[in-house]
């Protein structure tokens, strides 16, 4: 028991950690979408697997060169997330929310079909950055640096950068504003259109950067958008959709569940988050920190 | 949905009161396509076709009761479920694993396990799922469609992994040659099915789920539970997809975890999409036609045919909202237009042209397949016609005539658009003229019609969202392409 406090406990909490900043990075980005525009972007997986390609293809190009790449391949995933809003999405905004459901949706099948027509279907991977192939030794356990100096850095200042964005600049109260009342903001002079725009673009390079940071973690293969899309969807759901504070709340109970539940049962790790949603359904239909409204989009 | 005023089809006097099951229509409807159907494998055998077709009418039935049932939930009930397939998973694993694990399993019973166990299944996730409308529900049932999943892929000891479940002994009549024997068996078995659907949407139970789609705080005042209805529909739409997935489960006597894999979801949805989600035939037709290009495509470009299935979605959400059966039986809206409506009737307009461009490329790339795969499953090998000459004229004759088509279909596309800026008018021609060359480049039957539909879907719709702000800003504008357009008609 001891033994478990001292030596398991912080390295399963730490391990925890980096799942929930990984999750976060994408998942920030949806709530964000969802909470402005109303529209739960199935495709937000897409730009996850495109900005881990994008690195992919990046490094190729030069040879190695990691760190522009966590900056250029979001910023070509916003290129394309920003087309997708003007020619998609803008049209349907006053649509059902299930057609614009239905809409992403078949975005998704087209990305995923366009991945593996360029990249091909095998598993594709990135190196580690160099300086950052080998692990660390803390609290006694070996962790990899990658991990430890990038992936969780980036996730604390994703949450960091958003409150500050959203809280203490005036774009972003106008976000959040248009979060509460969207016809009032643009009755106000607002140029709601632009505003769309530019919370789109922000909630693509958030996802881009997600599938960034991630990509010298694992393999890239197409699927990868379906695999996280519905776990992104778990977390927003848990935390309450469209509440940034929520999804944060989320993705950190999502990341500690994955990592103490693989310690009990390996094999169905993945189940109990399942489990804790449905029990959070049940008592708190909103989600643990979203707005008290049913129905709702 | 865009177009909820087309709700349910209801012949007139269907279930009128007191008239009993026999005086209704649609029943003898079911007995005349079963004695029409009945006897298709005779015939194909008898015209020597190939084996292929009856295997594909056999696949394709199940599909169409899967479609229905899960149009059932999507079409009467408002409710999109994403992990339908969730349920074809549950059939199938079912009725393979008693039969595989228990030797003295008798082969119906365990059928009928299927559907009961299907039942519950939905029970316990649709407890879950009801509780949330709209795009919760969305997520709760792709989520627990994807827990189906990984627990059928990951669950190596009962379920076999991803290696599936193989070998599942079946009964010797299944195992015919011909397999027109499982034919028939599946034959009744769906149609059957199907009319209990048929009779389920139309009974008082049917109604007031319309009810709730529509108004569900309204259903709520006039003392409907809506969440009870919710759940029965779910269970009933959970029974029949586990059906439907024990029949494709005993059809290829194997069971696999791909079986409840999420793109099984997106095809059923598809299907109801394509057929029309608010009839209830529609999704046999949008079965009959999908699994005919699913056909086609994977057969020869399997890596695209995600690619496809999003770009059809993409088209039949901006141009056919209603679906096939839906656009048939679309009806005139009432004058008295206010701006919504006027909008509506444009895109109406837009539906149908970019619609008659479809039924005739499918036409086209059909005709020209033909003409071109001799040795594919369109024909049999010894099928001696002489319209098979044709293939030695080679390739220009051949794109002479795609060309003579696709001048035919331009110019009258183009005739309807005159009202349009010339940007927009250049813009559709150039689209359409570059699909149709890089369709002859390509040289392929159906992934050229793809990017007919890709081009079509953007062109359109640039086109589409100018002239929507167009109505808006002045009406000018869209009176003179009224004029145009009463003058084109």
């Amino acid at each position: 028991m001891v033994d478990f406090i001292v030596n398991v406990l912080p390295v399963q909490f730490i391990n925890g950690l980096f799942i929930a900043a990984g999750i976060y990075l994408v998942a920030s980005g949806l709530s964000l979408v969802f909470g402005v525009l109303g529209i739960l972007n199935f495709a937000h997986g897409s730009f996850y697997m495109y900005g881990a390609f994008f690195v992919f293809t990046y490094v190729g190009f030069t040879a190695g060169d990691f760190w522009p790449a966590l900056f250029v391949a979001p910023l070509i995933v916003v290129v394309l997330g920003v087309v997708m809003e003007v020619i998609f999405l803008r049209p349907i905004y006053k649509a059902d929310p299930l057609y614009q459901l239905l809409l992403t949706y078949a975005l998704v099948l087209i990305f995923g079909d366009l991945v593996k027509i360029i990249y091909g279907a095998e598993n594709l991977s990135v190196a580690r950055p160099e300086g950052f192939e080998s692990t660390i030794t803390f609290l006694g356990s070996q962790f990899p640096s990658y991990q430890i100096f990038v992936l969780l850095p980036a996730g604390f200042l994703t949450v960091l950068g958003l409150y500050l964005f959203l809280n203490r600049t005036n774009i972003g109260r106008t976000v959040r504003a248009a979060t509460q009342d969207r016809e009032m903001i643009g009755a106000l002079g607002v140029n709601v259109r632009l505003l769309y725009t530019g919370v789109f673009a922000v909630g693509a390079f958030l996802g881009g950067l997600g599938g960034a940071v991630l990509a010298p973690m694992g393999a890239l293969y197409p699927g990868m958008d379906f695999d996280v899309i519905i776990e992104v969807f778990l977390v927003v759901v848990l935390g309450g959709l469209g509440s940034m504070a929520g999804t944060a709340l989320g993705a950190l109970i999502y990341g500690e569940l994955k990592s103490f539940g693989i310690l009990w049962v390996p094999e169905l790790e993945s189940v109990f988050i399942y489990v804790l949603m449905a029990v959070v359904l049940v008592a708190r239909p909103q989600g643990l920190m979203g707005k008290q409204v049913e129905g709702g989009h | 949905m865009a177009t909820s005023q087309d709700t349910v089809t209801h012949p007139a006097g269907a279930l009128g009161k007191g008239q009993g099951a026999l005086r209704d229509p649609v029943l003898w409807g079911f007995v005349a396509a079963f004695v029409l159907l009945f006897w298709t494998p005779e015939l194909i055998i008898y015209m020597e076709w190939a084996d292929f077709w009856i295997i594909f009418l056999t696949e394709a039935f199940i599909w169409s009761l899967f479609a229905v049932a899960f149009n059932l939930l999507m079409g009467y009930g408002g409710l999109i479920s994403f992990g339908q397939a969730a349920y074809l998973g549950i059939g199938g694993y079912t009725t393979g694993l008693l039969l595989k694990y228990l030797v003295w399993m008798n082969f119906y019973v365990a059928l009928v396990a299927a559907p009961i166990f299907g039942a519950f299944a939905a029970l316990i996730i649709g407890y879950f799922c009801i509780r949330r409308t709209h795009i919760y529900f969305a997520i709760l049932t792709l989520a627990f469609g994807h827990i189906v999943y990984l627990i059928a892929f990951k669950w190596y000891d009962f379920t076999g992994g991803d290696n599936g479940l193989i070998g599942v002994p079946v009964p010797e009549w299944i195992k015919d040659p011909t397999f027109a024997n499982y034919y028939k068996f599946v034959l009744v078995i769906c149609l059957v099915s199907i009319y209990l659907l048929w009779r389920i949407v139309n009974s008082p139970f049917g109604k007031t789920l319309t009810a709730i789609r529509e108004n569900e705080v309204r259903a709520d005042f006039v003392g409907v539970n809506v969440q009870r209805h919710k759940l029965y529909a779910f269970m009933i739409a959970g029974a029949f997809s586990a059906l439907a997935g024990a029949l494709i489960m005993v059809n290829e006597r194997s069971v696999y975890p791909d079986l409840a894999h999420w793109t099984q979801s997106t095809q059923v949805l598809l299907m109801s999409l394509l057929g029309g989600v608010y009839t209830f035939f529609g999704p046999i037709v949008g079965a009959f036609l999908l699994l005919t290009m699913d056909a086609d495509i994977t057969q020869n470009y399997p890596e695209i045919w995600q690619l496809f299935l999003g770009g059809t979605l993409v088209l039949i959400l901006f141009a056919l909202p209603g679906g096939i059966v839906g656009f048939i039986q679309e009806r005139d809206v009432n004058s008295a237009d206010d701006m919504a409506t006027q909008m509506a009737k444009q895109m109406a307009v837009f539906s149908r042209k970019s619609w008659y461009f479809f039924c005739g490329a499918v036409a086209f790339t059909a005709f020209f397949s033909v003409l071109q795969a001799p040795d594919s499953w369109w024909i049999s090998e010894d099928w001696d016609f002489e319209l098979l000459s044709l293939i030695t004229w080679g390739i220009v004759p051949r794109t002479v005539l795609q060309l003579i088509v696709g001048a035919a279909v331009l110019w009258w596309l183009l005739r309807g658009i005159r009202a349009y800026q010339p940007l927009h008018r250049w813009l559709l021609l150039a689209a359409t003229i570059l699909s149709i060359v890089l369709h002859i480049y390509l040289e392929t039957p159906l992934s050229g019609l793809l990017l007919v539909f890709l081009w079509l879907v953007f062109s359109f719709y640039i086109l589409l969202q100018s002239d929507v702000r167009r109505a808006f800003s002045d009406g000018v504008a869209v009176e003179a392409k009224d004029a145009a357009q009463e003058a084109a008609e």
